[in-house]
């Protein structure tokens, strides 16, 4: 009887651990917040994440808001930003926002992942837009950090609603989906 | 020895079965009008399926009477998708123009975006096919619930516009609408969608 049970519970470990193995090593992080921008045409302006973002993980070091891969290998990256520089302008005005997606910021080794540039004209400037970082292959080393920036280009003839209670990273009107980040290991 | 070889068996068996993540994949040239109202940004418009467009299923329980698809298991799951759509409208120039695209999740009549992207429009693009994307999103996903593909106008001053989902005339092999469900973990967990 002693050693059934000891076969049973040996078989209930195995499933166990097979069914915690057969989780995707990815990472899955959005915001339904929305993040508000100063109009500054020199700074990149972060767009942070908080833990409550995280949907799924089981790759990441998400700690003190940073995303840091704690392995090194082949990752594919891809994401969003929805912007909504919130200005009316004239039919001559016209407002270009950029976004980067970059590797170890402010670091000897930083690189631009992904940079999406959008370009707000009459009649529009008033909605969101999607800056899409579409899926691609990276190789990260441990300890590499992924951060989302934001910035105002100087070609800008307009600023952004420069109100500091409004969110310019905004849901599109009729979607929830404000910005996210998913990053998945190859195996 | 022979013992040996049965664990063996069974380390071999449940490690295959845990691997092999449930799957769904479809690939439509079905071509499909839409006709979107102004003013109208909640009312979201879904793509019409064919059971003989599935390439690929795993996943969902399907019949010759199913007409929804319903998640079987909570999980998180791996969505995306591909839309190849032409807007045919007139004029947006110096106009909002923006249409949603993406899945929804309905759940107790309640419709929420699980993954999406949204266009914007402008003169530059608004005439002719765009590949549009709903790259890889990972949701959680309670049993029981319907996944639907759609799109609604987000925002759009212009009168009613009759957009197309499907190919160029030149082109009529194309893929129109394909997308990808996959379930990649059992564990409990909740997701809010709005």
């Amino acid at each position: 009887m002693k050693r059934l049970l000891k076969n049973i519970f040996s078989v209930l470990f195995l499933l166990i651990f097979c069914q915690i193995h057969a989780q995707e090593p990815s990472f899955y992080i959005r915001t339904l917040r929305s993040i508000s921008m100063t109009q500054d045409t020199v700074q990149m302006q972060g767009i942070r994440f908080k833990d409550v973002d995280v949907v799924y993980n089981k790759i990441i070091d998400f700690t003190n808001q940073n995303i840091t891969i704690k392995q090194a290998g082949v990752y594919e990256v891809n994401g969003f930003v929805n912007i909504n520089p919130g200005v009316y302008g004239g039919v001559k005005d016209s407002l270009q926002i950029e976004v980067y997606w970059i590797k170890n910021s402010g670091k000897p080794s930083e690189q631009i992942l992904c940079s999406v540039k959008q370009n707000y004209t009459c009649g529009n400037m008033d909605v969101a837009r999607t800056f899409l970082f579409r899926p691609q292959l990276f190789r990260f080393e441990a300890g590499d950090d992924i951060s989302i920036w934001a910035k105002v280009l100087p070609t800008s003839t307009i600023s952004i609603n420069n109100n500091k209670n409004y969110h310019q990273i905004h849901k599109p009107t009729g979607m929830q989906q404000i910005a996210g980040l998913r990053i998945s290991r190859e195996n | 020895m022979r013992k040996i070889f049965l664990l063996y068996l069974l380390i071999f068996l449940t490690n295959g079965w845990a691997q092999e993540y449930a799957f769904f994949h479809y690939e439509s040239k079905l071509e499909q009008y839409f006709k979107f109202h102004p003013g109208a940004s909640k009312k979201i418009l879904y793509v019409n399926m064919d059971r003989n467009d599935i390439v690929f299923n795993s996943l969902f329980d399907l019949d010759e009477k199913t007409t929804q698809l319903i998640i079987p298991i909570s999980g998180f799951y791996e969505i995306s998708g591909y839309f190849h759509f032409d807007l045919r409208t007139g004029n947006v120039k110096n106009s909002r123009a923006g249409i949603n695209f993406g899945f929804v999740q309905i759940q107790n009549g309640i419709e929420d975006y699980i993954a999406g992207t949204r266009i914007s429009y402008t003169e530059t693009n608004q005439d002719g096919f765009l590949d549009i994307y709903i790259d890889p999103t990972i949701v959680y996903l309670e049993k029981g619930v319907i996944i639907a593909p759609a799109m609604s106008t987000g925002l759009l001053d212009k009168p009613i516009v009759n957009a197309y989902l499907g190919c160029e005339r030149t082109n009529k092999d194309c893929i129109a609408f394909q997308w990808s469900l996959k379930r990649i973990s059992n564990e409990a967990s909740s997701q809010k969608y709005f």
